[in-house]
């Protein structure tokens, strides 16, 4: 790549938040998250009476003191949280000064980070065409380098079908998952956002905890267009000739506007977090956005 | 609407230029971008907003050809409207004489050419108070001071069409009298004749046309000795080739015979039709149409001069009663000039004896005498009439007597029967003063003012009366005697409708009652008829403005007379010379406004100026 990705500033404020995971684990190895089971952790969690076959180490003589009844003590058991950070590897994610296929491999690195220091399962998949390349599971310091030098090599430059390639993945656990995206693809934008609806709904069916973070490049937000143009799609090649005026960028700007507030609600209406991003917004920004929205916390 | 100069419109051609760099301008620019979804959205709802933003696209281009446009326009000195605005008053002269019937493009009269012309200056955005005047020898005010164009342009459609004689000086006349007082006005003339416009502000619009005209101006017959008849008709060439045309002549309305006739450019030419038999001829005069008509048989640029009438008259014997004591001097002057007339004489104590009425004479005169009764149907000439202060009967009609006046200065004054001896006096012994009764004219008058002769129309026939006798003056003795006598004879022999047969164009025409009748009907060339009821023993036709035949008609009496188009107004081949009293006149064949055209190429200048701002400005926001 031309650009480092994972530069000094991304290393800069990792270590100060983690990631406020709803999701209550089951199932998965033991880790930091609290889970539904009661288990060996030191969290207490609740009372209740002894019954023959509990573990006689957990009865509370305090209690039994006051009460002279028997009462075993409730721990809840910490488990470890399984995240699948996915990336668009379209072609559009490759548009834009600074790229934002940077941003999103660099978005994708922190909350790997977040994950693997919270003790945390991660797994990386890039979506390439109607193709999943998954990443072997990531845990511990060790993994991280790994899932850095994985992020480092997705290659981007197909036409994705989000929703498609999203029910290629295989889901055994409840999880969280990521999806780092554009949102731009060959379809309407009507058609577009029921896709994306759709990829919501079917990761919400997989007991998934999802989260959108939007990456949007600024010569999107603000195009600086003049005269009369060909633009050409980067994913399809197609044409449109235009003539750029500041009224048809205003334009612009309105729709693309509607677009976000859609991919938006749409990720409301499933309880999913939805975070945009411009490609020139640093990680300490993105860790910004994430505490305002709670979605991390310090 | 016109165009000073037509060569700027040669820079269009650099319009397909401009739209070429557009073209090139318009090259396109490619730039990837990561979709176009959003492009092609926002894309569609603009073109659904406005369908003309294709043409928003190119709206620089659109200005940049408008203003070449403006450029051209503005370098062709366009003189749209307001021609001449800056006077207050503009007079319209227009000639409406004879000549102006001829034709001046295919189907199109010089008078109609004038209209049109006319008609478009007005109509042409002027903002003016508009008097129109039109002129055939007689200047008529048609309408003044108005700012109403369609009421103007009416007026001048109603100009109609004649065949008077006239120059425009009696129009020139009229006009100087209208702008007396005026400061900014000017007049347009159009006419096709010289004209002397003296010190008017005026602009001549000259509408001769050069071309070829053959005229008919008369046509006259002779009676031989053998009876038969001999038709002459004189032929003029106004044009500028040799004339060759065939001439026809008419017996009333049918075609007798056809001769051809030759005159060179400017001569004249006389065709004869010979040896026309006595009995044809007598057949014509007792026909209900005597008449002669002869025909340039060819067309060319007038048409209204191309035939001449010649009406047919009896020529019966005229019966004169002379009831004197002795007068020599009115025997000889009776008879004077006429094989025809048969003059009676009878002496005063016969005259009661003799049956006047009876015996059917034309005229009876009385010299020294009045009658006891009236004939009942002669003319008379009561000479030196016995007269008491006290008039009883039929005198009290006749004679309106004042007084007896001894050595007094008799003078004529002008009347039909003093054609010719205007301004003539001489001395009388005794005169008698009478009143002018109201149906009769004065032709002689004592030196006090008072009426001593006098002619008129009085119960169906004509009375003169002379307040002397003639023997008490040297009046008789002198050469204007015969010559009073002819015109009195003249004018007191005829009872018929009319009292000559040829009349010019626009000449008023008096028709007489005859036989108590009590209405006339005059049909004109167009055979249109016109009622007229006698309210007196004469009416005045006035309505002679087109040459050709015309008839009257009172009970069972029919005449004819002919109306003839004026010979001046043939010669079309003389262009129209104006002159000035102080300054140069110019002539042009179209009303010349160049003066003012500058005027406007101001706004329109600014015009352009407005729009490469607004385009500046619409560059500016695209970038």
């Amino acid at each position: 790549m031309e650009e480092r990705i994972f530069d000094e500033a991304f290393f800069k404020g990792l270590n100060r938040v983690k990631h406020v995971s709803r999701a209550a684990m089951q199932g998965g190895r033991s880790g930091m998250r609290r889970s539904k089971a009661k288990g060996s952790s030191v969290e207490f969690a609740d009372f209740r009476e002894y019954v023959a076959g509990d573990d006689i180490r957990r009865i509370d003589w305090n209690t039994y003191g006051r009460t002279d009844k028997l009462f075993v003590k409730l721990f809840i058991e910490e488990r470890e949280t399984y995240y699948s950070i996915l990336t668009d590897a379209s072609t559009s994610m490759k548009y834009g000064i600074p790229k934002k296929s940077i941003l999103a491999a660099r978005l994708a690195g922190a909350l790997t980070y977040m994950a693997l220091d919270n003790l945390d399962r991660v797994r990386l998949l890039s979506l390439y065409g109607d193709k999943v390349k998954i990443s072997s599971d990531y845990t511990g310091r060790q993994g991280f380098k790994k899932a850095l030098s994985w992020l480092e090599n997705v290659e981007f430059g197909a036409n994705t079908d989000l929703n498609c390639s999203i029910r290629r993945i295989p889901f055994h656990n409840k999880g969280v998952t990521v999806l780092v995206s554009d949102f731009f693809s060959k379809d309407t934008t009507d058609k577009n956002v029921e896709n994306i609806l759709e990829a919501i709904r079917y990761l919400r069916y997989m007991k998934q905890e999802v989260i959108l973070l939007h990456v949007l490049s600024p010569q999107e937000i603000s195009p600086e267009l003049e005269g009369t143009m060909g633009l050409i799609d980067s994913e399809t090649e197609e044409m449109l000739r235009i003539t750029a005026t500041s009224r048809l960028c205003r334009q612009y700007k309105e729709v693309l506007d509607r677009f976000c507030i859609k991919i938006e609600q749409a990720a409301k209406k499933y309880q999913a977090h939805y975070i945009r991003m411009c490609s020139d917004e640093t990680i300490e920004q993105f860790i910004y956005s994430g505490i305002k929205k709670g979605l991390l916390e310090s | 609407m016109g165009i000073t100069r037509w060569w700027p419109i040669a820079l269009a051609v650099f319009i397909p230029g401009i739209v070429l760099l557009y073209l090139l301008k318009q090259k396109v620019r490619e730039q990837k971008i990561s979709s176009l979804n959003l492009w092609k959205e926002a894309y569609e709802n603009i073109q659904a907003n406005t369908p003309w933003e294709k043409f928003r696209n190119n709206l620089l281009m659109y200005m940049q050809i408008a203003a070449l446009i403006i450029i051209i326009i503005a370098l062709m000195s366009p003189y749209l409207t307001g021609r001449d605005s800056g006077y207050g008053d503009i007079i319209i002269m227009i000639d409406n004489s004879g000549s102006m019937s001829g034709i001046y493009s295919e189907g199109v009269t010089k008078l109609d050419e004038a209209k049109k012309q006319a008609s478009d200056y007005i109509n042409s955005g002027i903002d003016a108070r508009f008097s129109v005047v039109s002129s055939n020898g007689y200047a008529g005010l048609e309408i003044s001071g108005e700012t109403d164009k369609k009421q103007v342009i009416d007026a001048v459609n109603n100009i109609s069409e004649t065949h008077r004689e006239g120059a425009f000086d009696s129009g020139v006349s009229m006009v100087q009298s209208l702008v007396s007082g005026m400061k900014d006005y000017k007049v347009l003339a159009f006419t096709d004749e010289s004209v002397n416009v003296q010190e008017l502000n005026c602009e001549v619009i000259d509408l001769s046309v050069a071309g070829e005209n053959g005229a008919l101006h008369s046509v006259s017959h002779s009676i031989g000795e053998d009876g038969t008849v001999k038709v002459l008709a004189y032929i003029a060439n106004y044009g500028k080739s040799k004339l060759i045309t065939d001439v026809n002549l008419y017996l009333g309305d049918k075609l007798y015979d056809i001769q051809t006739v030759e005159a060179d450019s400017g001569k004249d030419a006389v065709v004869y039709f010979k040896d026309i038999p006595a009995g044809r001829y007598r057949g014509l005069l007792n026909s209900d149409k005597p008449y002669l008509m002869a025909e340039i048989n060819s067309d060319d640029m007038l048409m209204a001069d191309n035939s001449a009438y010649d009406i047919l008259a009896g020529t019966n014997d005229q019966k004169i009663l002379l009831v004197t004591e002795k007068n020599s001097f009115l025997e000889n002057a009776l008879t004077l000039g006429n094989t025809q007339t048969v003059l009676d004489k009878v002496k005063a104590e016969d005259a009661d004896d003799l049956d006047v009425s009876k015996e059917g004479y034309d005229l009876v005169v009385y010299d020294g005498e009045v009658p006891d009764q009236l004939p009942q149907k002669s003319n008379i000439i009561f000479i030196n009439p016995k007269l008491s202060k006290n008039t009883k009967g039929w005198q009290k009609d006749i004679f309106l007597y004042k007084d007896n006046k001894n050595n007094v200065l008799v003078k004529t004054k002008s009347s039909k029967v003093t054609e010719y001896i205007e301004d003539y006096s001489f001395s009388c012994i005794k005169a008698k003063e009478f009143e002018l009764p109201s149906w009769a004219y004065s032709f002689f008058e004592t030196s006090s003012k008072n009426t001593t002769g006098y002619c008129g129309y009085y119960g169906g026939r004509k009375i003169a009366v002379i307040g002397f006798d003639l023997h008490n003056t040297d009046f008789p003795l002198q050469t204007e005697f015969p010559i009073f006598m002819f015109n009195l004879l003249k004018q007191t022999m005829t009872t018929e409708i009319l009292e000559r047969n040829v009349y010019n164009a626009g000449e008023q025409v008096i028709v007489n009652r005859v036989e108590n009748t009590k209405e006339t009907v005059v049909t004109d060339t167009t055979e249109k008829k016109e009622q007229y009821a006698f309210e007196q023993d004469t009416i005045v036709y006035d309505n002679t403005n087109y040459s050709g035949l015309y008839s009257v008609k009172e009970g069972k009496n029919i005449m004819y007379f002919s109306v003839e188009f004026p010979a001046s107004e043939s010669n079309i081949s003389e262009k129209a010379v104006v002159t000035a009293d102080k300054k140069d006149i110019q002539v042009s064949k179209h009303i010349n406004d160049k003066v003012s055209t500058r005027t406007y190429i101001i706004p329109i200048l600014l015009i352009l100026t407005g729009l490469l701002m607004v385009e500046w400005r619409v560059y500016r926001k695209k970038l």
